[in-house]
Formats: C-alpha cells, structure tokens, sequence
C-alpha cells in the first residue's frame, strides 16, 4: 500500500457508480441489507485503525470531505481466516497507509462502507470481502 | 424496553476512557456460554442484571453486559425468555389474587408464546417509542441465519446507535453501540454477534422460503483462542469457561425457530366393529372443529387402504405448541359441554371406540418440515 502525503490525505475521492459491476459475495456472516449493494462509492483515505478480527475485519479510514474536513469512516470487509485465505496478511494494510477502494455505502448516509476492493500499487484491485 | 435503565449502566465506574484519537482499539473476542452468545467488545463488559416486563406484563430476568466510557457505549441485553412460560403463570396468579375478575383475554391462552414470538417486534417498538432521535434505518437482518431486525438511530447530538435485535433459542438479544457523530459508525460491534448452542459451538443456519431451518457450518464458528495474525484455532481444540474440551468445526443438534417449536401426535383409533362410520362423523361433525377452538392444529387425518384395518381404524396427527400446550388442549377439550353432549349421544347405541393410541413425535433435522 502506499505511503501517505499530505496531498494523498487532504484528496478525496468520492463518487458513485451506481448499479454497477460485479456483486459481492453474498453468503455472509449476517445480513448486508442496511447496505446499497447496488452501489458503489469509491475512497480514498488515511487508515486509521484496522481491526483484523472475526467475524469480520474492519478498517477505520480518515477521508477528507468536500469541504475540507476529515472524517472517519468504518469500512467492513471479511473475516481475517478468508482473507488469510485470499492472500492478505497483517503486513498487508497498517495504520497509516493511504487506501483507495471501492466499497457499498450504508443506506441511512452514515460513513459506513462494505467492502469491495482495494486498489494496489500496481492499479490492479483485490478483494477484501 | 421496560424497567432497563440504560443510563445506569452507561454511569457505572468502568474505568475505560479511551485515548481520543482511538476508536475502537483492543477489541476483544467476548465468549459467554451461559448466555449463549460471542460478541466482540471493547474490553471485558461489566454485568447487569434487571427485571424485563414483557408484552403482556410477565417479568422476566435480562442481563445486561456493557462497556462505557465517556464517548461511546456498547451492551448487549439477553432477554431471558426461557423462563416465560413460568412467568406467565406467577403474573396470572398475581392477578387472580388482587382483583375479583381476571379476563381471559390476560390468563385464558398461552400468553407466554405470544410474548417470545412477538419479542423482536414488542423490543423495537420500545426503541422506536424513545423517540431519541431520527430513525435512519429500520429493517430486517440477521446473524448466521437467525433472522432480527436492525435499527440506526442518529441523535440531535449527531451520535449515533446502530442496534441489532435477534431472538435464539428463546433468548432475545439486543445489540446497541452509541458513538459520538465524529466517530465511524458501530458497526463493529452491532455486526459480531454470535450466538452458541447449549454446548458452547458457534452456530449457523440456513433456512428455505418456508422457513425451515437446517444448521451449517462456517469458517469462524470456533469459539477459542484465535491466532491473532492468521485468526486461526492455536490448537486442535479448545477448553470453555467449563473446562470442556471442544473441537473446532464440531456441531450437533437443531434449531427449531420459536415461532414453529411445536410437537406432533400422532393418535392411531380402533372402533368396535362396524362403528368406523360412526367414529368418522363425530370428527367430521364436531371433533376437528373443537380440536381447533382448543388450540390444536389439523395435520392430516387417514383410514388404511387395507382391510382389516380398513375397517375400523383411523389415524391423525395433530400438533401443539408444547407437550404442555398439548396436555391444557386436551384438558380443555374434554371439558367441553358440546363435547361431552356429543360424545355421550354417540354412544347411544353402545360404545364406538375401542382403544386409542398416542404417540408424541418430532421432526428430524432432515424432515422438510418442522
């Protein structure tokens, strides 16, 4: 993942391909109907804590708003055995790290998002669901 | 939610500022199995315990496992259900012994299964009645195949409460996390429920569009230590808060969903001779219509193709609620005055039945249905 700047962490990326592309894996461990799954919102932030956890993993990333502002967001993915699985390892995202990715918005316009992909130094995305 | 006072847990002396600039760090697994939940925490919750007024009044225990700290709060409340039946009957009794008239609407039926069936909904509407802030989201969900209800709330203060509602082996969950409008939303926490059977094991289902349930296996339902790098089992097996050793991937038994956790019996009549004509137009005229106003549900009734017992044998199935439920229908059906009238008219020219039979049964786990 890349380092940050300080141009990469005031930037924000954000916008919304809707009913788009290929759906998520859909057989979770609960529910994703409080997210648009239809939807597509794409980010780019700051991580400020990840939580490499069953049943799921999360990643707190500070993303810089229209206005200037940085807010922090949850961003759910899969469970730290299926991303061991497809690859991922603790050394693969730490505190500090500038993301890109690309994730399901929470339906009430809360800043949670369901992972989707995360794009690597090589432009190429992964999945982290 | 009645007499729960969740700003009393929120005050208690926890201990557990978190550095500001942190949301969630050090998040533990939490594993209960008295309470037949996984959870992850903050930090190790404290306890409390408080009476739980049902739908209809019944009060019944709930335990309340929470972390608070000045900016945020978790806790999760296990409504114990398990103990309304019992319940019911103390408040039915209470009733009786203060006032003259106790309608049968109050103590007449099986008020304690309306209670766990409608527990989701009588819970949410609690929250809703809070008016505590916009709702922003107010639907169905589930955890591993055990289907709830989730809710969001966005307060004045812009914090906001992500709040899930699952009810498991009559046990009724309430998943809340509150944090402030600069914190990610709690997800993390509202999404990490678990629920375990009697014997410790994370369970999962997965369920038709009747309704019936059959129990899965998944990646994470082990309830033991985890490595921290891979989330992998750090042995074969794990030791519970009990000292019993359990397997990872081991799994037994079935769920049978509140609304449907019925029994069957199934009742095989043998008629003195000839009397088979005269057995069947006592149900068909009035039997079946009272079995329905005493609480039993049709199954199926059958003759046998086959003589002899063509000739005189019927057989159905009927089903209750509960082996308890089954014995108050019975009671209440032979009681009956029309029951009692037709059934001595019947045997006006001698008697019809000569032996009855009744076997309680079940469904399988691999029955389709439940």
């Amino acid at each position: 993942m890349k380092k940050p700047n300080l141009s990469q962490t005031l930037q924000l990326f954000l916008w919304f391909g809707v009913s788009a592309l290929v759906p998520l894996k859909s057989l979770g461990h609960h529910s994703h109907a409080n997210y648009l799954q239809g939807e597509w919102l794409f980010l780019e932030g700051t991580v400020r804590e990840i939580h490499w956890m069953n049943p799921h993993s999360w990643i707190y990333l500070d993303v810089v708003d229209s206005a200037g502002q940085s807010k922090a967001w949850a961003i759910e993915g899969a469970s730290i055995t299926t991303l061991r699985r497809d690859g991922w390892t603790q050394e693969s995202i730490e505190v500090g790290d500038v993301l890109t990715m690309r994730c399901h918005p929470l339906k009430d316009g809360s800043r949670g998002c369901l992972l989707g992909y995360i794009t690597l130094d090589d432009g190429s995305e992964k999945e982290f669901d | 939610m009645r007499l729960l006072n969740i700003t009393k847990l929120m005050s208690l002396a926890l201990g557990l500022v978190l550095p500001g600039v942190a949301y969630a760090q050090g998040w533990i697994k939490y594993v209960n199995e008295e309470d037949q939940f996984i959870v992850n925490f903050p930090s190790e919750p404290e306890l409390l315990e408080v009476d739980y007024i049902t739908e209809s009044g019944a009060v019944i225990p709930s335990r309340i496992y929470g972390v608070a700290n000045e900016n945020s709060r978790y806790a999760i409340t296990v409504v114990d259900y398990t103990v309304a039946e019992q319940a019911h009957v103390a408040r039915c009794r209470r009733l009786e012994a203060e006032t003259d008239s106790v309608s049968p609407n109050q103590c007449g039926g099986r008020g304690h299964l309306t209670d766990i069936r409608g527990s989701i909904a009588f819970e949410a509407w609690n929250i809703r009645r809070r008016k505590s802030g916009e709702i922003t989201y107010d639907a169905y969900g589930h955890v591993d195949g055990v289907p709830g209800h989730q809710i969001q709330i966005l307060h004045p203060d812009e914090s906001r409460s992500f709040i899930g509602l699952y009810m498991h082996q009559r046990r009724l969950y309430v998943l809340e996390g509150t944090v402030p409008g600069d914190y990610p939303p709690p997800g993390l926490f509202q999404q990490s429920l678990g629920m375990l059977d009697e014997m410790g094991r994370r369970v999962r289902y997965q369920s038709d569009a009747e309704g019936n349930y059959s129990r899965i296996q998944t990646s994470y339902e082990y309830v033991g230590e985890e490595d921290p790098v891979t989330g992998e089992p750090v042995s074969d097996s794990s030791t519970g808060n009990d000292g019993r050793i359990r397997n990872p991937g081991e799994r037994t038994g079935t769920w049978i969903p509140e609304a449907s956790a019925r029994v069957f019996e199934l009742r095989t009549y043998t008629t003195e001779d000839g009397k088979l004509p005269n057995l069947l137009a006592l149900f068909r005229d009035h039997a079946t219509r009272l079995f329905e106003k005493h609480g039993m549900t049709h199954v199926g009734y059958w003759v046998p193709q086959d003589s002899p017992e063509s000739e005189n044998t019927l057989i159905y199935v009927v089903s209750h609620d509960s082996r308890e439920a089954a014995q108050e229908s019975w009671g209440a059906f032979r009681a009956d005055p029309e029951w009692q009238r037709v059934a001595e008219e019947s045997q006006a020219d001698g008697r019809i039945v000569a032996n009855i039979a009744s076997v309680f049964i079940e469904s399988t786990d691999f029955s389709p249905g439940q």
